[in-house]
């Protein structure tokens, strides 16, 4: 019970979003979660519109250990280029047996030009024991642009139904826009930055950098204001096997460390 | 900004020093006002730049200055500097600064922006003579003397004051320094002080020699194994300064990059004139291999403290030391030169090209114990007589990116250890990567690594700072620092922490003229009453925005405007502050005018405004100002012959708020305060 209050309490008051971050990717944990111009696998669970970035049909799995007991994170992701655009599927999960959040997600995303759109509907899951169940759909959408070789832009808007938690309150899903751009400065060197709008919250900034040595293994460290967030990363990318790992601290909720590994399908 | 001080620095009459190629004085003024953007803290931070500017003000020999000396300017970049080392490999000794400019990564902005801290000694002119013929009749003597004094009455001078409280000396403050300095080769000099308040008197037997502060040393570098000897007054910079760390590591700054890391520079003689920074004694550097040092000192000084007797213990207990150097009436004269402490310190330090590693062991000891009043926040201050401090650091180049560490251990405490990284990913983009933790029962007293409190102690933090440069036109920089405090600290009842993020974008119009928008916020747990029976501690954001434009309208004239913005918000509460500011600057045959008129209006003491003011030679004068009113100043600079200079300043603030300036014995009866200083500099 103590358990379940103390989670209450984190998702309710001292956290920005009224429920968790559903970003995910152990690289983008180290990046301070700053996604939205995301191009790899894991656009599938946070901007679909980044799905075009990937070149082989992939699959990846990550998994988040928190501090707090029960409030693991896990997802599990499937992008596949096809002749028309690039299909996506993820499922992600929060919580234990006491409370959890579930998302199952279905996403598209075409290049048009220097931009790319993508869509996504998520079948969105709350179970609390001893209170019930409930699900609900919801719509994102989201765009990245290629400006030039050196500036991208990016753009998600999540739940753009406003859909309600339940119909004796008003309580709604989250409905975000997030904005966020990305430098490439060298062959070797990325910076993400972007800024989150909960129409709920105030608004957060999140920034990162990615540094690829040796061609295989990627630095990666980031922080997000005004969470008190800091991240930080490690990535080994060969040939087709990815791992990455990633550490982030946040003043309220502590340590949080998490694994990925993708895999890319050969070329058919 | 910073082209108009090359340009400045440039275009000044050439002054010859003996064998040196035409170069002016270092105008520190314009290079610390970029440096310092903020003071938070309440540490007096004119005398910690006093310091840094007695290292900067006597310029470095380009071919002997050492890797650590180089990043000591915190002029150049990581790449820069082993250019300039890698040059120097294969090349030989420079012939002149000019060479600078077949170095490669070398600009002209950056050769310019060296200049005035550096030199080439022409190897010819000094073959067939000593160093002790050097010393006495080489043209390196620089005298200063400098008088100050605020026209208006304080409090403590008057009949107001307590018999007790009254200040014994004149409201005249004396300065008086004279040093004579070959970098790389011999430094001997004494520094003498008076402040306001103090009088002057000899009295052997409470230490008292004219001056209440007396400073000198005497200095011999690189003779046969001795690499380094200083008798008398010296500091110590070891590492990244967590055990041994002198007055000059600045915190953070728009400079974001070159200045997080501590340069190793082993001792140093010490010129500054705060009381509390130095030791006194004997520092030997000594050369066993090409690669190996050993380094040891001692010293044994009396410090300021408040002692307090107990009936019953005859030795009684030191509840605090005291850093102002103020020895003005009664109470402050009980505290003067009352605990005695020795330090003594060895280390061991290897280096090659690309490795630096050393060992470190730091020993204080004071005369009479360390006992505190018991509260809460200082639990875990240090107590007792004796702290041992082992350590080791450790730097190495790789791959274009340098690293720098450092460990240390209070011997039965705590641990406290940092690790950073300077790199260049990217060819317009530097980058510096800092982490630190120290423990709340980490103990160093000469310790000066990066923080965000005053001490190493008791805090955690992540650092990120980076400076882009566009092009020659456009810079961009910034930093991102986050801190925890596990433990409590003064007017904060609860382990707290915070972050602090700035951003500067430069834009350089031409030569002279450029502009800068500066951004910065913080956010620091505090007590919000202190009122209350209980306390409740929240997060205050203050912010800061600062619009600043530097041109020159002719060779002889130039200007500055700026504007500096900000809030402080606590608890649902929001101040504002506010303060502009116009400067002229005026070059005349031999003379160099400069003035400032500015206005500032303040909601409270948390928006006060802080602003650098132009100053005599190595004179600083950092003021913050809250309230209402305006704050103008001229100064002027008279070059007599080329061996003499002239200064005269006036300064004056009016506050339209207020009909009292200050509080207790420091309280001025009126609105307004007149500030006159005079100084003359003689070299020979």
């Amino acid at each position: 019970m103590l358990r379940w209050m103390v989670l209450a309490w984190v998702l309710s008051g001292s956290a920005y979003a009224q429920s968790v971050s559903t970003t995910m990717g152990a690289r983008w944990l180290a990046l301070g979660q700053a996604a939205s111009t995301g191009s790899d696998i894991w656009a599938a669970q946070n901007n679909p519109a980044g799905m075009v970035g990937v070149t082989n049909a992939s699959g990846a799995f990550t998994y988040e250990v928190a501090a707090l007991p029960g409030a693991d994170r896990l997802a599990t992701a499937l992008v596949v280029p096809a002749a028309y655009g690039h299909w996506g599927m993820s499922v992600f999960r929060f919580g234990d047996a006491v409370y959890s959040e579930q998302l199952i997600s279905a996403s598209f995303a075409n290049k048009l030009g220097i931009a790319s759109l993508g869509g996504r509907i998520n079948y969105v899951q709350y179970t609390a024991e001893g209170i019930g169940r409930s699900h609900h759909l919801t719509v994102d959408f989201g765009g990245v642009a290629e400006l030039s070789k050196t500036v991208a832009i990016g753009a998600l808007v999540t739940n753009l139904t406003r859909t309600r938690k339940s119909g004796a309150t008003d309580e709604r899903l989250p409905s975000r826009l997030i904005t966020g751009v990305r430098f490439t400065l060298s062959e070797r060197f990325r910076w993400v930055g972007e800024v989150e709008k909960d129409i709920d919250y105030k608004p957060v900034w999140r920034s990162g950098f990615e540094y690829n040595y040796a061609q295989k293994v990627f630095f990666r460290a980031g922080y997000q204001l005004p969470l008190r967030t800091v991240s930080f990363g490690l990535g080994l990318h060969k040939s087709r096997l990815g791992i990455d790992y990633g550490f982030q601290w946040q003043r309220s909720l502590g340590p949080a460390h998490q694994g990925t590994l993708i895999y890319k399908f050969r070329k058919t | 900004m910073r082209r108009a001080c090359l340009l400045l620095v440039w275009c000044w009459p050439a002054l010859l020093l003996a064998q040196d190629y035409p170069r002016k004085d270092v105008d520190l003024a314009q290079w610390m006002e970029q440096l310092f953007p903020f003071q938070d803290e309440d540490a007096n931070y004119e005398d910690l730049y006093e310091n840094l500017a007695q290292l900067l003000a006597s310029p470095m020999d380009l071919n002997r200055a050492s890797e650590e000396q180089l990043r000591a300017l915190m002029i150049l970049t990581n790449r820069q500097v082993e250019r300039l080392l890698a040059h120097r490999k294969e090349n030989g000794s420079l012939l002149s600064v000019y060479e600078l400019q077949s170095v490669e990564g070398f600009d002209l902005e950056t050769i310019m922006k060296l200049m005035p801290f550096v030199t080439v000694r022409d190897p010819l002119a000094h073959v067939d003579r000593s160093w002790v013929n050097q010393l006495f009749t080489g043209k390196s003597n620089d005298f200063i003397l400098r008088y100050e004094r605020t026209l208006e009455s304080r409090r403590g001078f008057t009949e107001a004051a307590s018999e007790a409280s009254r200040y014994r000396g004149s409201p005249d403050k004396w300065y008086l320094r004279y040093r004579n300095h070959r970098p790389g080769d011999f430094s001997v000099g004494f520094t003498a002080e008076k402040d306001a308040g103090e009088s002057m008197r000899w009295d052997a037997a409470n230490h008292y020699y004219g001056f209440d502060y007396v400073s000198y040393h005497a200095q011999i570098v690189n003779k046969g194994r001795v690499k380094n000897l200083i008798i008398g007054d010296f500091q110590t910079q070891v590492g990244q300064g967590l055990t041994l760390g002198s007055a000059f590591g600045i915190g953070k700054n728009a400079e974001s990059v070159a200045t997080v890391r501590r340069a190793n520079m082993g001792f140093l003689p010490y010129t500054s004139v705060f009381e509390a920074g130095y030791m006194r004694g004997a520092a030997l550097s000594l050369r066993l291999t090409d690669k190996l040092t050993a380094h040891g000192f001692y010293s044994s000084r009396l410090r300021d403290a408040n002692i307090e007797t107990d009936s019953t213990e005859s030795r009684g207990s030191a509840t605090s030391l005291l850093l102002t150097g103020l020895h003005r009436n009664q109470p402050e004269l009980e505290n003067r030169h009352r605990l005695r402490e020795q330090n003594t310190g060895a280390v061991l330090s290897f280096k090659n090209q690309k490795l630096d590693v050393g060992a470190i062991l730091h020993q204080t000891r004071f005369g009479t114990p360390l006992l505190r009043n018991n509260n809460p926040y200082n639990g875990f201050y240090f107590e007792g007589t004796t702290n041992t401090n082992a350590g080791a650091y450790l730097n190495f180049n790789f791959a274009s990116s340098t690293f720098f560490s450092e460990y240390s251990h209070s011997l039965g405490h705590g641990h406290a250890w940092v690790a950073g990284l300077l790199m260049n990913p990217a060819p317009k983009l530097e980058m510096a990567l800092h982490l630190r933790s120290y423990a709340r029962h980490f103990y160093s007293f000469y310790g000066n690594a990066f923080a965000e409190s005053t001490g190493v102690q008791n805090e955690q933090g992540a650092y990120w700072g980076w400076k882009y440069l566009f092009s020659r036109k456009h810079i961009l920089s910034g930093y991102v620092d986050f801190f925890e405090f596990p433990w409590l600290r003064f007017r904060v009842y609860r382990p707290a922490g915070g972050f602090e993020t700035l951003v500067r974008y430069t834009h350089v119009f031409s030569r002279g003229t450029s502009a800068f928008v500066q951004f910065r916020q913080e956010q620091k747990d505090r007590n919000v009453s202190a009122d209350a029976p209980t306390y409740r501690v929240a997060p205050a954001t203050r912010r800061n925005v600062w619009f600043n434009a530097d041109y020159q309208a002719t060779p002889r004239w130039s200007f500055k405007s700026r504007i500096q913005l900000s809030d402080f918000t606590l608890a649902g509460k929001r101040t504002l502050g506010f303060m502009a500011l116009q400067d002229v600057s005026l070059r005349l045959a031999k003379w160099r005018f400069s003035g400032r008129f500015a206005l500032f209006d303040t909601d409270d003491f948390d928006n006060r405004q802080y602003t650098y003011e132009r100053d005599a030679f190595l004179a600083f004068s950092f003021p913050f100002f809250s309230g209402r009113g305006m704050r103008h100043y001229v100064l002027a600079h008279y070059q007599l012959t080329s061996q003499v200079d002239l200064w005269l300043r006036w300064a004056r603030t009016e506050y339209t708020d207020r009909q009292r300036i200050g509080s207790g014995n420091d309280a001025i009866d009126g609105n307004t305060r007149n500030d006159v200083k005079l100084q003359a500099r003689l070299r020979f």
